[in-house]
């Protein structure tokens, strides 16, 4: 009888962000445990996808018997990169340096080179062929998803081809602890008896037939072991010797064949359970809040490191961005990824503190105005920035800042996230995607419960209007003007509106000044609620170190509850978690509405506060109504340790 | 779109504006960029750097906006310098580089005048001869050129001091000439009576052959 073969891969994933020393402990109890399988069972062949910076943290002791194991061919390693870089969202020069470093730290740290390159979620870029090439990779391992129908049942590898570089690809059956089959025996029988070459006539002349189990293991769980289904699969295979046998990638591609070629187009594997993967990601990607944003800071740092001048600033740069590419940052799962708050205002942090340092390099004094295609909508979107303050205004669409962050504390205030997805995959939706300064028209008279429940009406064309902009710097001041000339409908019909709003950076302070000037040139009489709305994130709310003060009232329960001031100058929101504190004041007296954003699918739902000044208006014919303020954010002591987790 | 194509930093780095532009500077761009300068005049900035080495397309129009744009902040006792070596914007300003102050880079900017201006010569010079020399070539050639100027200068100059011996020697001899002449005259002139006499053969006559 002819023995037929299978590759284990065994890939141990970090599903959160966790403290180092945690991650340390983690990971080191994950490679002993799967060294104790190497060990004991000497005929079973593993192959091991561990990314970079997980074996820096490895015991030296432990490295050592790994070493060993892989000297004897127990072992077959495979890189992911230094961390698991997402390859359709990164810059290739950044991808191509994680993954080296990634196979770097393997030479470093276990003495060997990696085989083959597993893309975390098999995302898969036709034209990163080239680069796994070059870096001495000789194949790759992506979901049998990916393939053709056709093509899903033939039990052998593949090479694939693109612009004249080739390469080997392996299909895998993606596996968790909770999703992986019972009876491993019958589902591998079943497997090779789907294989339309497994006839009696070909057993003797097809080459060697390979079935692939990517087997992801998260290094920590709270639910079931997930060690328990790989070791009894290990027993299996060494009671069954004799009718499978346990392969390195690179054995069965030394002696098998690959079964012809498959071009696979660029692709993401986002749920295990899917039958079959949208090639169009991007798409179903940006119809999440937030995500867009943060691609584009991302890729905004990135120019702004590789175009650095100083190698070493370069370098450190580049090392800390290895951690902000991480699929897993940018991928709505379960416990990590954009949607969790904490995750969330982690990437952002890295970015800022990456911005931050290129911002002291230039010697930049007293701020800095960019009018750039920032969101790639084609359009301009205005950034301004001072030593401690960032900016970002969307002037095409309501004039609204979806980025302010504060750099001090390396944290972006607007983080807030709607939960509820976009019709169409734009970056940000105008009123609906969270950010500061959102001008609402309401009708008159609408309270704060009417606003909370979404049970208002938009009686102006401000929020997601097109304003024009004119920017002023002196050697001190970076101003941005912005203007429109809207309409607001008054008793059915469509009067005009003009509205200039300015938001101002002086030296190099933690304060914006913002003034709203709405102006009524026509001869009737206006009444609205002018109701601007400001979003932001306070990642201590949850825990108790997060509170909303005005005058003597003070809310301790951001994350739960609702409320609201009557005419206040001055609200206080502040985070001892993050350690800032943000003082709204404003030189008139307005209304002042607080609610908590929350996200039912997560358990712990808080994505944001959202603040509302609102001021109820009857502005008489040819008249204006000027609103100044100040929105201050100062550092706070903060409570508790830093979650300064990789 | 076309009018929203080019990327536009303003930021303040000690007393100056800087004004770094990047992508395509289309005709449609003009009118914002003017509005932007004027408005930064306007505001009070009257030193202004204008990086134009990451634009990658010149309008026509461009050039004599700047140049009005010069003129204006000249005028209010400004000035408005600029940075740029690619070859587009070099070839777009090549009929105005006398009237711009042009810098190859923001570290020529930083050192000065006259180091800058020769850099960016240089760097012209390059670009149209397409001769490019290391520092150590080009060493070796200074020294080698500047020893062979030494050389010939030191040989003219010697040849000079030879010349002028000699012009001396002639001038000397020829004054000791005309003076022999004149006392053998005046020696004449004395033994012409005596001869005449015939107490003195005359000699002068017999030595005439």
């Amino acid at each position: 009888m002819k023995r037929n073969a299978v590759a284990l891969l065994v890939h141990p994933f970090k599903n959160r962000l966790i403290g180092r020393s945690e991650l340390k402990k983690s990971i080191d109890t994950c490679l002993k445990n799967i060294l104790e399988l190497a060990s004991e069972y000497q005929n079973i062949r593993l192959n091991v996808a561990v990314p970079g910076y997980m074996l820096e943290l490895v015991d030296p002791l432990l490295r050592t018997s790994l070493r060993d194991v892989h000297k004897r061919g127990g072992i077959e390693w495979l890189a992911t990169g230094f961390t698991e870089p997402f390859l359709s969202m990164s810059p290739r020069w950044l991808s191509r340096e994680n993954i080296k470093d990634g196979i770097d730290m393997f030479l470093q740290h276990l003495g060997a080179k990696p085989a083959g390159f597993v893309p975390a979620f098999s995302n898969w870029e036709p034209s990163a062929i080239d680069m796994l090439r070059e870096l001495g990779l000789q194949y790759a391992v992506l979901s049998r998803n990916l393939f053709s129908g056709e093509c899903r049942t033939r039990c052998g590898c593949w090479a694939t081809e693109h612009s004249g570089s080739s390469i080997v690809l392996f299909p895998v059956h993606g596996f968790h602890h909770y999703t992986a089959p019972a009876n491993l025996e019958e589902w591998l029988h079943m497997q090779f008896a789907q294989d339309p070459d497994d006839t009696e006539e070909n057993q003797g002349f097809s080459p060697m037939k390979i079935v692939t189990i990517h087997y992801l293991m998260p290094i920590e769980s709270s639910g079931a072991d997930p060690l328990r289904w790989l070791s009894s699969t290990v027993k299996m295979f060494d009671k069954l010797l004799l009718s499978y046998q346990t392969v390195r990638f690179g054995e069965y591609l030394s002696g098998g064949q690959v079964l012809g070629l498959q071009y696979i187009p660029p692709s993401l594997m986002f749920a295990s359970d899917n039958s079959d993967t949208v090639h169009s990601f991007w798409n179903w990607l940006f119809t999440y809040d937030q995500v867009g944003v943060l691609h584009r800071r991302m890729m905004e740092v990135c120019d702004a490191v590789a175009g650095r001048p100083e190698a070493r600033l370069r370098e450190k740069l580049i090392s800390q961005l290895y951690y902000v590419q991480d699929i897993n940052r940018f991928l709505p799962g379960a416990e990590s990824g954009f949607p969790h708050l904490a995750d969330r205002l982690w990437t952002y942090r890295r970015l800022i503190d990456i911005d931050r340092a290129i911002h002291d390099a230039d010697r930049v004094k007293g701020g800095q105005i960019r009018i750039v295609d920032y969101l790639r909508n084609g359009g301009k979107s205005i950034i301004m920035s001072n030593a401690a303050l960032k900016l970002c205004i969307d002037h095409r669409n309501g004039g609204s800042v979806f980025e302010f962050d504060y750099k001090e504390r390396s944290v972006n205030l607007t983080a807030g996230y709607d939960s509820r997805r976009h019709a169409v995959p734009n970056i940000r939706v105008p009123g609906k995607s969270k950010s500061a300064f959102t001008d609402r028209m309401l009708r008159h008279g609408t309270g704060p419960e009417d606003f909370m429940a979404g049970q208002f009406t938009e009686i102006g064309d401000f929020v997601g209007g097109r304003f024009d902009y004119k920017i002023k710097k002196t050697g001190s001041t970076a101003k941005a003007v912005l203007s429109r000339q809207g309409v607001l409908v008054q008793d059915g019909r469509n009067c005009p509106m003009h509205m200039e709003k300015v938001y101002s950076l002086e030296n190099d302070n933690s304060a914006v000044s913002f003034v709203y000037q709405l102006s009524n040139h026509s001869l009737t009489a206006y009444r609205l609620t002018f109701a601007v709305e400001l979003c932001f994130a306070l990642p201590g709310a949850g825990a108790g170190l997060a509170r909303i003060v005005s005058g003597k009232d003070v809310f301790r329960k951001p994350e739960t509850d609702r409320f609201s001031f009557k005419e206040r100058t001055e609200v206080v929101l502040e985070d001892r978690k993050a350690g800032f504190r943000i003082t709204l004041a404003t030189q008139k007296p307005v209304d002042v509405w607080c609610y908590p954003l929350i996200d039912p699918a997560r358990k712990s739902g808080y994505q944001g506060t959202a603040v509302i000044l609102s001021v109820p208006l009857a502005l008489e014919g040819s008249s204006s109504w000027t609103l100044m303020g100040k929105c201050m954010v100062r550092r706070a002591r903060p409570a508790g340790e830093s979650d300064d987790a990789v | 779109m076309r009018s929203e194509a080019l990327d536009i930093t303003i930021e303040s780095r000690k007393d100056t504006i800087w004004i770094v532009l990047s992508g395509p500077f289309h005709n449609e761009q003009v009118p914002n960029i003017r509005e932007k300068i004027e408005g930064l005049i306007e505001d009070g900035n009257r030193q202004m750097v204008l990086d134009m080495e990451l634009v990658t397309e010149v309008g026509d129009a461009a050039v004599p906006m700047l140049l009005n744009e010069l003129s204006l902040v000249r005028g209010k006792g400004g000035e408005i310098r600029m940075i740029f070596k690619n070859p587009i914007v070099t070839t777009a300003f090549a009929a105005y580089r006398n009237i711009f102050r042009i810098y190859p880079d923001s570290g020529s900017l930083a050192r000065g005048g006259w180091l800058g201006a020769f850099k960016y010569r240089r760097w012209q010079l390059s670009r149209k001869t397409g001769v490019r020399l290391s520092r150590p070539v080009a060493l070796v050639l200074l020294v080698v050129l500047g020893g062979w100027f030494i050389s010939l200068g030191f040989i003219i100059m010697l040849q000079h001091g030879r010349i002028r011996d000699q012009q001396r020697d002639v001038q000397e001899l020829t004054q000791w000439k005309q003076q022999t002449l004149l006392e053998l005259q005046s020696l004449r002139e004395r033994l012409l009576p005596l001869e005449q006499l015939g107490i003195i053969p005359d000699t002068a006559a017999d030595s005439i052959p």
